[in-house]
């Protein structure tokens, strides 16, 4: 029976058993899907030539053993299994194969297998986080069949792709605009024709990458201004709901003396972002939606891995997608120094609130990855929640790990692609160190450059810190596709140039004792940095008296 | 009821009876216009009726609803016309439509194109007297534009489609009728021309709907409560008639007095019939029925399908049809296989998985191959084929909830299976009609399939390579030009690997092992490229890359990322150990190495070509002449590497051969010796003299594999002897063959007893063929064998070996070769090395 029947039958209280019931689970009941998941994983994962080639020669025989005997993964570790899709390789056969972008240059694309049983799994997650995002309390939701869905994500072979295709298989819904045409279309083509059917038919869903919504969502409240004619052909095109709609939001938006936001035109039953820095824009969205957006965990090797609830206060991973082990920050850090050093893991039911982890992953149901390191950390929130009434962690997406800088969802900078960057650019850079730091007004994310030129560049070429960020911008957009899709699609420039007095780096290693790690440093020690400048203007000023 | 009445209640009843049924059908823009048209049919008659009943609020309320409803009928249906004709519209036409509009509201108010009609009392009857004047001419010479224009049209659409314009004919007689009758208004004044002619009208209006052919409507309610409805409208009608009827026989006939009830119910129930077996016909030829609407499904699947040659596409069509028709949510197309199996190739979401597989034996195959059509699986359990399913395979069929097969054949041979799951809730199970439907689509599916099938077997044949199943040669040179014609003001950038000493690997490890290599790396370079290029198989070694958009940097990054891949496949394999394959690479792009596709094509050939003579293993870019170089290891570096990696294996099998035969040890020594001499003579690159030295000291490695008592026989050797001393070269490259890094020495060890008359072994080559390191050593050896004690000979002098190098020169010896080699002993720039035969192994460290 699929989600549709059960909608049909009005078997509200089993739908949310079945999809939200994990919420329900007590930590020892939770632990016990996901130990027993794995010993069915394991098994698949250890006798397929992919996993005997990590685990090379060990057989692990308990959960300990596996733990212990399998390495922490990253995809290099799967690269040339995955990359040529080699499914004789694999633990079970994949049905679909997703991909994502990886590092600009040499590895411009990675691709991730999805069984049938992951993509069960996905289904039931999603429809899991489209019945939480339209929750206002436990047990209650609001969908019905026909819903119609305004879409802001990337479509298939992308992992976000998958999203209308397990809806559609479940239920009738309607993505504005449908599908099969939102492939034929440019970004800014498909956020039009989205909004103009949704003008006539109405929109209950928005689902988006936090940044893109946000984009989207300016662009919607534009598209509902225009000139007269244009308006008196759009009220034409609305159904007499949505006009006498629209005019009392252009009545009400005249008296507040305000421009027309989307939450005036449409009631959104439910909103869900995904993707990194979505703190940054949530209040922003929910401003114009007038519904905080419910934040999902999706990931191309993870898949479809938490959602929060109607309380949107931290969310919660799926007991049946993936094994989960956190890498405290400590021995993280520790891994970042020394890579030699195998960092300790914990498990789910031993995670400490307050605490910041990085994630490791086993996917189940067949999937490929083992103790992957997905790169992302997350800070747990609390054990239980009574507000949720939940019994299990909960946690908050924090960013990437420190040695990726990623900028609204969209790039992952690299120490590797930022040298490859100053490389091509032919700029005298002598050292440097990249932040990743917010705006102060709106807490937008960007790209913070701290660098330091060679003595002899500065006096033989022109490097002002525009020269440089334009200089620099043009071939962060050559090497990065992602990069460049942040300018094309929301239009933003995330760069910013410190240029640091020559000498500092040196001073500051003097001084401190310290080196600085090129990417995400701590920030007090950048600002230690900035601050170093001074000492070396003082040790320059009295150097000629001496 | 006067008849006046009668007449317009009839009208009126006829165009609301045509509103309904459009109504209740699934609309368009035409469907739409004709509603148009027929709303302002009931506007003028309802109107006229309500006027001439005086219903309140006023006659004259009533009178202006008709005449509103007459003047804007003509730019009704010239809207609706147009649309029929997929005429485009024009602004001049507004405007008869704005002052028609204009007009009547115009009229409205100031009674000015035509007032209301007087009441003149006539006795108990009522006449309604028209005054009319000039203006009433601008609004009907309006009319008569707009009419023209529609006229104009049909003449349009008669000259481009006779028989389209044929089917308005009812329409078109229909509107001269209303003109005339509404022009008559003026002659028989107080007469109901105008409905009279409206009535005709819609006969007429009936017919061209009867016929079927102007509309196709979708009924979107059931047709059985329409039936009801138009019935209780008849009813209605008729049961205010009845006593009109009743009034005209006490009046006209009273003899017929009595019988009246009975005459007014057997007519009314008559005219009821009538009235609703034409509805009924009207109905039916006007509504596609469900089986009509399958058979347009079916003729536009036929259309699509045999238009198309590509496989998905007709997939796709056949799973629409079906999915449109039937009301199956999931359907499985499996297409037969070579081996008589069948796979899954389609489905309707991709997120099912096409793994769903039967076996040639599998009960089901066999079942629907003997010719029963389309079946349900329900019937299938019930046969006794299906007592041979597996339960495994039971088990399949279930958890893709497959409830009816459809066989696609041509002829005997069955060629697909589509398989439906059930059908969604509300259309309940598959009918009779169902199977027949299906078993329609079948034919012309199957001969789709197998069209399309072979011609993109053929197209695959044609454009891609058999082994790889990369894209040919041709296909490469139709691309490359494809994409110089598309890519703009862009760059592109053309790779060409050509792969290292793949002859070498062949004999090496077999045809089939090289194949393997080769399906191997062309996986790497599609994998790699993925959608950024065209990946082609560019001649036997070579592999051609095809980059749109991208610049050398960019693409040397590429190849750099795929030289790499390549180089560590065989690592990868734990099996056994093979040669560690590398690969030339060329590179260049346009616009910064050529202008023109032949450029870039020979450019990057001369990229290889010069990768090839800087020592293989290495990317080179083509640009202005200048080839940039950005080589891996370096050669020597790389062969030493190599050595000293086999180093300690060399020693082991050298103290072998020491310990069974020390001649064979210090023998290898000199002809090391004397070959790199004559190396450094013929000016050899390092590396090759590397090369050189190694094949010397490894040359009899094969004889480890020859008994001691053949080795050391003193005295003449016998045939068969002779044969297992021959076989020790065959030995030494089975040996150096384990050594995958050191095979490079194999051509010059396999070589050195070939002669240059072609007489030698193992292969009989001859001249030049024989590599230039195997005709060194040839001398080499020979000379030191001929200077050298055996316990079977004495050593032979200096100068008889010298002359038995020359007498050798040409047939067994490369006389260039000979003479210098003679030249450098005379010179003493060699120096023989005269060894007497002895048990020590010490010299073996000196070399190593």
């Amino acid at each position: 029976m699929i989600f549709e029947d059960k909608l049909k039958n009005r078997e509200y209280e089993r739908i949310w058993q079945e999809y939200c019931g994990f919420l329900d689970l007590d930590m020892e009941q939770y632990m016990k899907i996901q130990k027993r998941l794995l010993e069915e994983q394991m098994h698949l994962w250890c006798n397929c030539p992919l996993g005997k080639r990590i685990l090379n020669g060990k057989k692990p025989e308990t959960l300990e053993d596996f733990r212990n005997m399998v390495p922490l993964t990253t995809y290099e570790d799967y690269a040339d299994a995955l990359l040529l899709k080699k499914e004789e390789m694999l633990p079970d056969k994949p049905i679909i194969w997703i991909q994502t972008t990886w590092e600009g240059g040499k590895h411009p694309i990675k691709v991730a297998p999805y069984t049938k049983g992951m993509l069960q799994t996905y289904k039931t997650n999603v429809l899991a986080c489209m019945i939480l995002s339209t929750s206002t309390e436990k047990g209650k939701f609001d969908i019905e069949l026909g819903d119609t869905f305004l879409y802001a994500l990337a479509p298939l072979p992308y992992t976000t792709g998958l999203i209308p295709l397990a809806l559609t298989d479940e239920m009738d819904v309607e993505f504005l605009p449908h599908v099969d045409d939102a492939v034929k279309m440019s970004f800014s083509e498909r956020n039009k024709k989205g909004f103009k059917m949704g003008m006539k038919k109405g929109i209950d869903f928005f689902f988006g990458l936090g940044s893109v919504a946000y984009y989207v969502s300016l662009s919607v409240a534009k598209l509902s201004e225009g000139s007269k004619g244009d308006l008196l052909k759009k009220a034409f095109s609305m159904s007499p709901t949505m006009l006498l709609r629209y005019i009392k939001a252009k009545q009400i938006c005249k008296k507040e003396n305000r421009d027309l936001k989307p939450k005036d035109l449409f009631k959104l039953k439910g909103f869900v972002c995904a993707g990194t820095d979505n703190r940054c824009y949530k209040d922003d969205l929910e401003d114009l939606w007038g519904v905080r957006p419910i934040e999902v965990f999706s990931g191309t090797e993870p898949s479809c891995i938490g959602i929060e609830t109607w309380t949107r206060n931290g969310l919660y991973f799926f007991p049946d997608t993936c094994f989960y082990e956190f890498i405290p920050e400590k021995e993280m850090e520790r891994n970042l120094i020394d890579p030699s050093y195998k960092p300790r893991t914990v498990l789910m039911d031993e995670v400490v609130p307050g605490e910041v982890y990085e994630i490791a992953i086993t996917v189940l149901k067949g999937g490929a990855f083992a103790r992957y390191r997905v790169g992302d950390m997350y800070r747990c929130l609390g054990l239980t929640n009574r507000e949720d009434e939940t019994k299990i962690p909960r946690f908050e997406y924090i960013d990437r790990i420190p040695t990726v800088i990623d900028i609204a969802g969209f790039t992952r900078i690299s120490e590797n692609s930022i040298s490859s960057v100053f490389n091509l650019s032919g700029l005298d850079i002598q050292n440097w160190v990249a932040l990743k730091e917010f705006t102060e007004d709106k807490g937008r994310p960007y790209l913070h450059l701290y660098v330091e030129m060679s003595p002899d560049s500065i006096v033989s070429r022109a490097v002002s810190k525009e020269l440089l960020k334009e200089h620099l911008t043009i071939y962060f957009k050559y090497v990065d596709q992602d990069y460049n899709d942040l300018k094309r699609i929301l239009g933003m420039d995330p760069l910013e140039i410190t240029i640091l007095r020559c000498g500092t780096f040196k001073e500051y290693e003097i001084s401190t004792g310290k080196q600085l790690r090129h990417i995400n440093p701590p920030v007090h020690d950048v600002q230690d940095l900035v601050r170093t400048q001074e000492q070396v203007g003082r040790s320059v000023r009295r150097w000629p008296l001496a | 009821m006067s008849d006046y009445l009668s007449i317009s209640i009839i009208a009126l009843y006829c165009y609301a009876f045509f509103l309904m049924a459009f109504l209740t059908a699934k609309r368009n823009s035409l469907i739409n216009r004709f509603i148009i048209v027929l709303v302002n049919m009931v506007f003028w008659t309802g109107g006229s009726l309500l006027m001439r009943a005086r219903i309140w609020p006023s006659y004259e309320f009533w009178y202006h609803v008709s005449v509103i409803g007459i003047w804007l009928l003509p730019c009704t249906y010239f809207r609706f016309i147009r649309e029929y004709a997929g005429e485009a519209k024009r602004g001049i036409d507004r405007l008869w439509v704005f002052l028609l509009m204009l007009g009547s509201i115009v009229n409205v108010f100031t009674n000015f194109f035509l007032a209301p009609p007087e009441i003149v009392r006539q006795g108990e009857n009522i006449q309604f007297v028209y005054s009319m004047d000039w203006p009433v001419a601008i609004m009907y010479g309006l009319c008569a534009i707009v009419v023209v224009r529609i006229f104009k049209t049909i003449y349009d659409v008669y000259k481009r489609d006779r028989a389209k314009a044929m089917q308005l004919m009812p329409l078109v007689v229909g509107i001269i009728l209303l003109f005339a009758g509404n022009l008559g208004i003026t002659i028989f004044n107080s007469i109901p021309l105008d409905i009279t002619s409206g009535i005709l009208n819609a006969v007429l209006m009936f017919w061209m709907l009867y016929s079927g052919h102007v509309f196709k409507l979708t009924l979107l309610v059931s047709k059985g409560n329409c039936y009801i409805l138009a019935m209780g409208v008849s009813v209605l009608v008729f049961f205010n008639m009845a006593q009109g009827i009743d009034n005209f026989i006490r009046s006209q006939m009273p003899y017929l007095v009595e019988y009246s009830v009975m005459i007014v119910a057997v007519l009314t129930m008559l005219l009821t019939l009538t009235l609703y077996a034409m509805m009924k016909a009207l109905f039916d030829r006007l509504f596609i029925q469900e089986e009509q609407k399958q058979n347009e499904k079916l003729s536009e699947y036929t259309m699509l399908v045999s238009k198309s040659l590509e496989m998905n596409e007709i997939y796709r069509a056949l799973v629409n049809v079906i999915t449109e028709t039937l009301h199956v949510k999931k359907i499985y197309i499996s297409v037969g296989e070579a081996d008589g199996s069948f796979r899954t190739n389609f489905s309707t979401s991709p997120l099912d998985g096409n793994r769903f597989f039967m076996q040639p034996d599998h009960p089901l195959i066999g079942w629907l191959k003997e010719g029963h059509g389309c079946m349900l699986l329900n019937d299938f359990k019930r046969t006794v084929e299906y007592k041979s399913m597996w339960e495994d395979e039971k088990r399949h069929l279930d958890g893709l909830r497959v409830s009816c097969f459809l066989p696609l054949k041509d002829g005997e041979e069955l060629v697909g299976i589509v398989m439906l799951s059930e059908k969604e809730k509300k259309h309940k199970n598959f009918t009779m009609d169902d199977l027949s439907f299906l078993n329609s689509l079948e034919s012309v599916s199957s001969i789709a399939l197998k069209n399309s099938r072979l011609y993109e077997q053929a197209y695959r044949e044609a454009r891609t390579d058999d082994l790889t199943g990369l894209l040919n040669r041709k296909c490469f040179y139709e691309i490359l030009d494809e994409t110089y014609r598309n890519r703009g003001h862009n760059s592109m950038s053309l790779v060409i690997f050509n792969i290292d000493d793949f002859k070498l690997y062949n004999q090496l490890y077999g045809n089939y092992e090289g194949d393997m290599a080769l399906c191997h790396i062309a996986q790497i370079i599609k994998g790699t490229v993925g959608e950024s290029g065209s990946v082609s198989r560019y001649s036997a070694k070579e592999f051609a890359v095809i980059l749109p958009g991208y610049d050398v940097y960019s693409a040397q990054n590429l190849a750099e990322n795929i030289c790499t891949q390549i180089r560590g496949m065989n690592k990868k394999i734990m099996e056994s150990q093979l040669k560690t394959l590398t690969v030339s690479c060329g590179i260049c792009a346009i616009p910064y190495g050529a202008s023109s596709t032949h450029e870039l094509v020979q450019n990057a050939d001369q990229a290889v070509y010069h990768v090839k003579h800087s020592g293989k293993n290495g990317i080179m870019v083509y640009t202005d002449g200048i080839v940039t170089a950005k080589k891996g290891l370096g050669e020597i570096e790389q062969h030493k590497s190599m050595y000293s990696e086999y180093a300690s294996t060399v020693f082991a099998l050298t103290a072998a051969i020491d310990a069974k035969d020390h001649y064979t040890f210090q023998h290898s020594k000199n002809v090391e010796y004397y070959a790199e001499s004559l190396g450094r003579e013929l000016k050899l690159s390092e590396e090759n003299i590397e090369i050189l030295k190694e094949a010397a000291l490894l040359h009899d490695i094969g004889k480890i594999g020859v008994s001691e008592q053949i080795l050391n026989k003193q005295g003449p050797l016998t045939e068969q002897e002779y044969d297992a001393m021959k076989g020790h070269v065959e030995y030494s490259v089975g040996i150096i063959r384990h050594l995958p890094s050191m095979d490079y020495v194999i051509p010059a060890v396999i070589g050195h007893h070939e002669r240059y008359d072609g007489k030698g072994y193992p292969r009989r080559i001859a001249g030049k063929d024989i590599p230039l390191a195997a005709r060194i050593l040839c001398i080499a050896d020979s000379f030191d064998a001929m200077v050298s004690k055996r316990c079977y000979k004495p050593e032979m002098s200096m100068d008889y070996a010298l002359h038995e190098l020359q007498r050798g020169a040409g047939t067994q010896f490369d006389p260039e070769l000979v003479q210098m080699f003679v030249s450098m002993v005379m010179d003493k720039k060699i120096t023989p090395v005269i060894v007497k035969p002895s048990s020590d192994v010490s010299g073996l460290s000196s070399f190593l």
